[in-house]
Formats: C-alpha cells, structure tokens, sequence
C-alpha cells in the first residue's frame, strides 16, 4: 500500500477553481435547482463532519503512546478516503450551483473549492514527512488538530455561502 | 368551499408555498464581497503578524514553543479563507467582478450613462489591482505555511537544534506576506470608497 497511489488519487479527485467550468453537470434530486442544491449542500455538510471526525479519532489515537507508526498508511488512507468523498460531494454541489448560473453563487463555490485545496496541503505535509523518515506521533496528532480545526471553519464557510449560493438551510 | 375560514387557510398556505426557502435569494448589500475578503485579509495580517512576532522571541537557548504553537494554530485556520479567497479571485479572474459588478448594480440612484460608465471603470480598476495583489498573497503564503509547519516538526525531534538562519528566512517570508496583505488591503479600502462614493453620486 503505496502512499503515492493516494497522493496519485487525490490529484486525480483533485481540481483548480478553474476547472468548473468544465465540470459535467450534476443530476438534480429535488423538485427545483434551489432545493437539489440545497440537499447537495446538507450532503456534502454531513460528508464535511464525517472528515472532521474521522481526523478526531486519528489524532487522539495518534496521542497515544501505544500509536505504533505502522499504523499511520492504514490512518492516512482513511482520511483521505474520507477526505475523497467529500470531494465527491462537494463537486456534485458545484456543478449544480454552476447550472443557475449566478456570479455570487459561481465565486462562492470557487472559494470553498479552494479552501478544500488549501486543506488537502496537510497530506502532502504528511507524506513528506513519512517518505523522509521524520514523521512522529507529535506531528501526527497536531496535524490531527490542524484538520480538524480547518474542517470546522470550512463548514462555517459553507453555511455562511449559502445566501451567496441561493438557498436557505 | 364558500367557509371563509376555509379561503383564509387556503390563502395562508399558498403564502407560506411562496415564502419557502427553495431557490431562496437574498440581494447582497452593496460593497459586502469587497468588506469581508478585507476583513478576512486583515485577520490575516493579525495572525502571519502574531507568528512573526513569535518567531522573532524564538532563541536557541529559550525555544519557547507555547506563544509559537498558538500563533501557528491560528495562522493555520486564518490561512484557508484567506488564501482560499486569493485563489478563487485568481482562478476566477474577470469572472470574478461579476460579482462586484451586480453590487455596483445595485446602486439606486439616478447617474448618466457616462458617469456609470466611469464608476465601472474605477471599480474594475481597483479590482485588478487587488487581483494582482490577490496573486503575490497566493505565492508567498504556501512555502510559508510549508516552511512553518516542517520546522515545528523539526522542533519535536531535534529541540536543540534552532538554527537562527532558518528561523531569519522564516521571519523574512513572513513579512513578504504581510506586505502582501497590506497591499491587497489598501486595494479593497479604495474599491469600498468608490463604491460608496457611487452611492452618495459622486467621485471618491
């Protein structure tokens, strides 16, 4: 189990704010766009508290002193299988917010899209530390923390953007 | 159904299906994109300045780590919307002003066709500038953040180890940041006063 298939995937999953444009439309789940929006955003809310949580448990594991290192690929991959599918949501969201048509909504989708890109950067921090041998618990479980911490501010952000995008929670 | 207790329920729910918040759009207030991305930026000054400032009480026989891990915490959390915001307006490029455009829009009172074209090209004026602005915050915040985070890890194994030259080419890409900052700043300041200006018909 390679960590670089993973950092392969999350490039693949992975996109620039730019990319929207380009992105296939999204089916709609709701009786109008303004409510499959809105179920596409509770979605990827609910998908948002599942990374969250999943970087909780990692960190508190990782505070123990019987966290072995062998357990971080199996951790790592974890994560960012969770991490993968809140991208997933998130895209489907997206592309439904991009079919109304809406700058406001278009510029908000670009900053969550963003932010999720800037979060993604504590992976690449922990594989590098992993591939150069300095990875320790301590870095570990405040790299948790960190995640946790931005997770929690990202889903502010997208509560805070619903307005922008069209919909009310 | 002739019950006008009936019609007035009838009426209440056809209301209340109107009032519901599917597909719900509420108008912005002029000039509120351009106020939060300066609030924002300005959190990120307080925080890249706090860490800064605790990189500079860092010294190889007192690395104390307390003041630097708050400063460091914070800087993380500050950082996302902050960059996130440089990069969407990066990404997104002219795009982007759409958005500033419809708050410019949303200005009532009574102009000529030549004065609004004016303010148009004012405001996409400032906007470019925070656009550039937006992209030098882009570059310098990532190998900050990279560089920070490799060396508290570093401080976990090797606590002895504080070399000053590192801890300098830290501090030097932190104030490369704040300049950022500030610059996008003063950009975002001129973009509000032609927006209210606008809103009070005259130049700013």
């Amino acid at each position: 189990m390679k960590l670089n298939v993973f950092a392969a995937l999350l490039l693949f999953f992975s996109f620039t704010p730019g990319a929207w444009t380009q992105y296939p439309g999204a089916a709609l789940t709701g009786p109008t766009p303004g409510a499959s929006l809105r179920n596409a955003a509770a979605a990827t809310q609910t998908q948002a508290a599942m990374v969250r949580k999943t970087a909780y448990d990692w960190g508190r594991r990782a505070n123990s002193g019987a966290y072995r290192p062998e357990y971080f690929q199996q951790d790592y991959a974890n994560l960012q299988w969770q991490f993968q599918s809140l991208r997933m949501q998130f895209n489907q969201m997206g592309s439904i917010a991009l079919q109304l048509g809406r700058p406001r909504a278009d510029n908000a989708v670009a900053e969550l899209d963003a932010g999720l890109n800037v979060i993604a950067e504590l992976f690449t921090f922990l594989e590098q530390q992993y591939q150069a041998g300095a990875l320790d618990r301590a870095t570990v479980a405040r790299t948790c923390d960190v995640f946790q911490d931005a997770m929690r501010e990202w889903e502010r952000e997208l509560k805070r953007s619903s307005a922008r995008m069209g919909f009310v929670w | 159904m002739s019950n006008p207790k009936l019609h007035l329920l009838a009426l209440v729910l056809i209301l209340a299906g109107c009032a519901a918040p599917s597909g719900t759009r509420s108008s912005p207030k002029p000039g509120s994109g351009i106020v939060e991305y300066r609030e924002i930026t300005r959190q990120g000054h307080r925080a890249v300045s706090a860490t800064v400032d605790a990189l500079e009480a860092l010294t190889p026989s007192n690395p104390a780590l307390a003041d630097f891990d708050r400063a460091l915490s914070q800087l993380e959390l500050t950082s996302v919307k902050v960059r996130a915001r440089a990069e969407a307006i990066m990404a997104r490029g002219q795009a982007y002003f759409d958005e500033w455009k419809e708050q410019l829009a949303g200005i009532t009172n009574q102009t000529t066709a030549r004065t609004e074209t004016e303010r148009y090209g004012r405001l996409f004026e400032h906007f470019e500038h925070v656009r550039q602005r937006s992209g030098e915050v882009r570059e310098q915040f990532r190998p900050l953040m990279a560089g920070l985070r490799e060396f508290r890890a570093r401080l976990d194994q090797r606590p002895n180890e504080l070399s000053r030259n590192e801890l300098d080419t830290l501090i030097a890409s932190g104030r490369g940041v704040l300049r950022a900052l500030e610059s996008v700043s003063a950009g975002l300041d001129a973009a509000e006063a032609e927006l209210h200006a606008s809103m009070k018909g005259k130049s700013p």
